[in-house]
């Protein structure tokens, strides 16, 4: 059976009986990925990376019903968590609490701070974060990435090509040319 | 696109240069399958909606033991100022395990037999989901009310003061179970 077979039939068991066994069997499966690219887009391995992951289920159960398929369910449920990351980067620019390790979004980094690579990405802007964590670290295509994102598959190519440059420019030692 | 040789980035394996993110940790899916629960999103086999079984059987074990019953019978109500324990469950609520909810009932069950044996305890019940609401004038009004939390029960306690009904709220196992309580008191009848 091929996963994308299994995924139908997961969720057509899930949606036809709602018994919790159905539901861990989606959980279990995506759960990984999902907590994965959270970690991954937001530096945080706490509370901010399982919070975006606990609301990605609670609105996957309520919307699988409605989910068409013109995506995998891989896809769908990464686009979930990428949309609510994003209302978490909105609430953080609002005033709301940051996480003492990650400053998603930030402006360029003080030069004084010596990034490595993960604080460097969650530094980015959100679009760029995206494209590096999904294509460069997740492995997913651009057309995925449209998909997940809701841009086009050029946009999706520019943001990544921006993002490997600003990261070349930041993680540059001294002196050496960016 | 291939990454240039220079990336900073692999593909596609990122973990090779960021580190391996750990495992989602057990106690999400447990938080995720509780919030679930707690919106009747998720079933049991049988058909049974989740949520709620564990919570009337305790309460009604402790209504029988600790006052409902009793109460009915004339010079047992204990007297004073009563306040009502109103017990909620939110995402952070820990309900038990399949298979293990007579743990949580008899907890409940031990905790308001103590009350009654004290003459604390009038009465306890589970709330079962709104049947309908009225919204302003009368009007029909959705049934399930946009709130943080859902109100699955209560206890009614007879106690002096604030301090003394806080005190008693403060051992019920719901709080154990990281479930949050309101203490409201009854006005003059």
């Amino acid at each position: 059976m091929s996963d994308a077979t299994s995924d139908r039939a997961l969720v057509a068991a899930f949606l036809a009986t709602r018994e919790e066994r159905a539901f861990r069997d989606l959980y279990r499966r995506y759960t990984p990925r999902l907590f994965r690219v959270a970690v991954r887009l937001t530096n945080d391995r706490g509370g901010v990376a399982e919070d975006l992951v606990h609301e990605t289920w609670v609105r996957a159960a309520a919307g699988l019903a409605g989910f068409g398929w013109r995506a995998s369910l891989g896809t769908w449920l990464t686009g979930i968590l990428i949309n609510r990351a994003r209302e978490q980067y909105r609430e953080w620019a609002g005033g709301a609490r940051l996480p003492a390790d990650a400053r998603p979004g930030a402006a360029e980094p003080p030069l004084d701070v010596r990034l490595d690579l993960a604080q460097a990405i969650a530094a980015l802007p959100a679009g760029y974060r995206e494209a590096i964590v999904l294509h460069d670290i997740e492995g997913y295509t651009h057309e995925d990435i449209a998909m997940i994102t809701g841009r086009d598959v050029g946009t999706s190519k520019s943001q990544l090509s921006r993002a490997r440059r600003v990261l070349r420019r930041w993680l540059a030692p001294e002196g050496s040319p960016a | 696109m291939s990454p240039a040789p220079d990336d900073p980035v692999g593909r596609p394996d990122g973990s090779r240069v960021l580190g391996p993110v750990p495992e989602p940790p057990a106690h999400l899916e447990r938080r995720v399958l509780a919030t679930l629960r707690a919106r009747g999103a998720l079933t049991i086999p049988g058909g049974r909606r989740w949520g709620r079984g564990w919570l009337a059987a305790a309460a009604l074990v402790a209504a029988f033991l600790g006052g409902r019953a009793s109460a009915a019978r004339a010079g047992e109500v204990p007297t004073g100022q009563r306040w009502m324990l109103l017990l909620y469950e939110d995402a952070g609520f820990r309900p038990p395990p399949p298979g293990a909810e007579q743990v949580y009932v008899e907890e409940y069950r031990a905790w308001a037999a103590a009350l009654r044996r004290r003459g604390q305890l009038v009465e306890g019940a589970e709330l079962l989901p709104a049947a309908a609401a009225l919204g302003r004038g009368g009007a029909a009004a959705p049934e399930v009310m946009p709130e943080p939390a859902r109100l699955t029960g209560y206890f009614i306690l007879v106690a002096p003061s604030l301090d003394s009904a806080r005190a008693i709220a403060s051992g019920i196992p719901h709080l154990r179970h990281n479930g949050r309580v309101v203490i409201q008191p009854f006005g003059a009848s």
